[in-house]
């Protein structure tokens, strides 16, 4: 059963870096349109990878895109090797990306997030300008759609800000 | 309506739903789209059994 909510609450307790970006970022922000999975930028460290494989463990974490659905279980050496991650896993479709079009890899991602609450834990999120700009950079009609709302609801919330 | 409104509107996008999606929590948006994907997955399993039978 899908639940994405759980998924990301695995990666904060088991203190994966990572920053939600994509669709889900989207959504998560306002955006009325539907994804199927969740998207995030995360640090390629060896160290950070298998945070990433314990958090994960339990839920039968498989390569999505391998033909014979490889299980998520590597070693260190094989894990050093992948510059993305395409993960199905019990609690939904998890893709961990070492690059985010229009902003960079983890390091210059990191430098534009923000923190929102969620199952009463803080994990971290694209900022909505930065997101905005990976989706305008990406191209795709989707993505440029979703742009469009997201400028609609940051619009939103300037106009709701109380004039001081 | 600001201006990024009528540009979304103009594209031709619904923004009926943005105003009652902007009032639930994060945890609430994500949590919809969960529940979306799992309705989704019924319909699918559903139609691949009607195609069975």
């Amino acid at each position: 059963m899908t639940d994405f909510v759980k998924l990301l609450s695995r990666l904060v307790e088991n203190d994966v870096n990572f920053v939600l970006v994509g669709g889900m970022a989207a959504a998560a922000y306002g955006s009325t349109m539907l994804t199927q999975d969740i998207d995030v930028c995360c640090d390629f460290s060896i160290e950070n990878l298998l945070r990433l494989q314990k958090a994960v463990s339990g839920l039968n974490p498989v390569h999505r895109l391998s033909t014979d659905k490889k299980s998520f279980d590597e070693d260190a050496e094989t894990l050093s090797t992948y510059k993305n991650i395409y993960l199905d896993t019990d609690c939904g479709q998890l893709d961990c990306l070492g690059n985010i079009e229009g902003i960079g890899n983890y390091s210059d991602v990191k430098k534009h997030t923000h923190y929102i609450s969620l199952a009463s834990q803080s994990f971290p999120i694209l900022s909505l300008p930065a997101l905005i700009r990976s989706k305008e950079a990406m191209g795709r009609p989707r993505d440029k759609e979703n742009a469009l709302l997201l400028k609609a609801i940051q619009e939103k919330q300037n106009l709701d800000k109380p004039e001081i | 309506m600001g201006k990024a409104s009528r540009e979304a509107l103009d594209y031709g996008l619904d923004l009926s739903l943005l105003e009652a999606n902007l009032q639930k929590t994060p945890e609430e948006r994500i949590a919809m789209q969960s529940q979306a994907v799992n309705a989704i997955r019924k319909l699918q399993a559903a139609l691949n059994k009607a195609k069975r039978d």
